[in-house]
Order: structure tokens, then C-alpha cells, then sequence
């Protein structure tokens, strides 16, 4: 899957599954802060992540991610192994 | 903030909420596949409390009847007097103590029979909680839960309660266990 595939979907779940506003979606901002959600929310957005791209997040991979630009490429690395 | 509120889509800025029970349900046939064998078995008294991390007077199960890798049972007696008890009635934070409980021993059953070490989890949230309502005193409850899909370190189950045959309630509970990356199983 090509990166810009991953992007759309990503925004495409935040935006119909979570009701993100397209406007909030801001690459290189904090994921958390841009996203107004808290770490619970994120358990939401990894279990919609896993059942659309088919692979498990590990937790420790997470932490490396601050960005939602981090995130397009961790989601994009782990479908494209 | 973003929750989940059966029943409604929209997002809005004191009580979000979003649909993303559908996703469970679907993760929820895969596992089920994978499931053990549901087995009867009669765990209670010094037994029990030992699978999970409440000690009397804050028990809240009194036996553990059935039991798989995701799926688990317990009756209760529901007291005359308990720290739970509120007029007559076990109260809305009994029924939640008792499904957590109910987790708690399931899990803790299925891990101590393979060997492995008993975790400690957290409850993290309570989604969806219905009560038609609350059972009294005296009266004996009937309690399922069932492991739906697990996330990161959080793992997610939905219990509901019975009495005379009814279900009187039914929530979502998050747990989160700090030692847990791997499977339930």
C-alpha cells in the first residue's frame, strides 16, 4: 500500500469513524493534541487501525510516536513488511 | 473528548461519541473461532479469591461456574448487608464491581490452569452501561462476560448480568494490564 493510501484511509477513519474535523488534522502537529483525544481515545483509533490494515500494534512501537505524520509512517512501515 | 454512547454518532465537544461497536463485533467472529471449549467448573470460597485481587468485605462473586479462554460465569448471592448494598438492592457500582470481578476470575482461572502467572488489570473505562434494573438483596445474579478484542495493553470485554432470567444489565469494561502485551490466551 502506498503512503498516500495509508494517509487517505487514516483521515478517512478519523473523519466518518471519530468525527475529526478535516481541519484538525494537522501532519506535523502532536497526534494527541490536534486530535483532542487522550491515550484511551487512542485504544479506539489502534483497534479501527488493526481491523482496516491487518496487523497488530505493539505498544512500545507507539511510543516513538508523536506526530500524525509518525503514525502514517509507522502504519505504512508495518503494511508494507 | 471522544466516548462511546450506544446509540449515537455524533461527535460534539462535552460528550462525544462514535460508532465503533461494529468494529468490536467483527473483531469479536474472528476470535470466537479461536475460542476453547467452554468447561463447567465449581470455584469458590478461598479458591476464588485467590484468582482475583479483591479481598471480603469487597467480594463480589461467589462462585465461578464456567470458564474459557474468553468467556467466563459466576453466580452471587447478592447479601443482606454488603458495601455494596443501598436500600435494599445491590447498587449500579455493585453490578459493575461483580462483571470486573467476573473478569477477574475468568482470566485468573485460565492463566493459573496453564501455569502461568495471575496479572493484576485496571479497570480503565465503563462504556455503555444499561440497567434495567437492580437486583435485591436476598435474590441471586447470574454474571457473563466475554472478551471482545484486545488493543495495545488494554483488553476489552462485555458482561451482563442476569437474574430470574432476565438481564438486568450489561456494560463494556477496559482493562488495562501493564504486564499484558501478549493474547488473552
Amino acid at each position: 500500500m502506498q503512503r498516500e493510501q495509508v494517509v487517505a484511509k487514516i483521515s478517512e477513519i478519523l473523519i466518518d469513524e471519530f468525527e475529526i474535523e478535516p481541519e484538525q488534522i494537522m501532519p506535523d502537529e502532536n497526534m494527541l493534541e490536534t486530535l483532542e483525544i487522550d491515550s484511551l481515545d487512542l485504544v479506539d483509533i489502534v483497534v479501527l487501525i488493526e481491523k482496516h490494515f491487518g496487523f497488530k500494534v505493539v505498544t512500545e512501537e507507539m511510543s516513538d510516536i508523536d506526530t500524525l505524520n509518525d503514525f502514517y509512517d509507522y502504519v505504512h512501515n508495518r503494511t508494507a513488511s | 473528548m471522544l466516548r462511546l454512547v450506544a446509540g449515537t454518532l455524533k461527535r460534539t465537544a462535552g460528550d462525544g461519541t462514535y460508532p465503533i461497536q461494529n468494529a468490536y463485533l467483527i473483531m469479536k467472529t474472528d476470535l470466537t473461532s479461536q475460542e476453547t471449549a467452554v468447561q463447567s467448573v465449581s470455584v469458590s470460597g478461598e479458591e476464588l479469591v485467590q484468582l482475583i485481587a479483591q479481598k471480603p468485605p469487597m467480594v463480589m462473586i461467589d462462585k465461578l461456574v464456567s470458564v474459557s479462554d474468553h468467556f467466563s460465569e459466576t453466580r452471587y448471592s447478592v447479601p443482606e448487608v454488603s458495601v455494596f448494598s443501598d436500600d435494599g438492592q445491590l447498587s449500579e457500582a455493585g453490578l459493575v464491581e461483580n462483571m470486573a470481578q467476573t473478569i477477574g476470575a475468568g482470566s485468573g482461572f485460565s492463566r493459573r490452569q496453564k501455569g502461568k502467572e495471575l496479572l493484576t488489570g485496571f479497570i480503565t473505562m465503563i462504556k455503555n452501561l444499561k440497567i434495567e434494573r437492580l437486583p435485591d438483596c436476598g435474590s441471586d445474579i447470574r454474571t457473563e462476560v466475554r472478551f471482545q478484542y484486545q488493543a495495545l495493553n488494554f483488553r476489552i470485554f462485555f458482561g451482563k448480568v442476569f437474574s430470574d432470567n432476565q438481564q438486568i444489565a450489561e456494560c463494556e469494561i477496559r482493562v488495562y494490564s501493564p504486564d499484558q502485551e501478549e493474547e488473552l490466551t
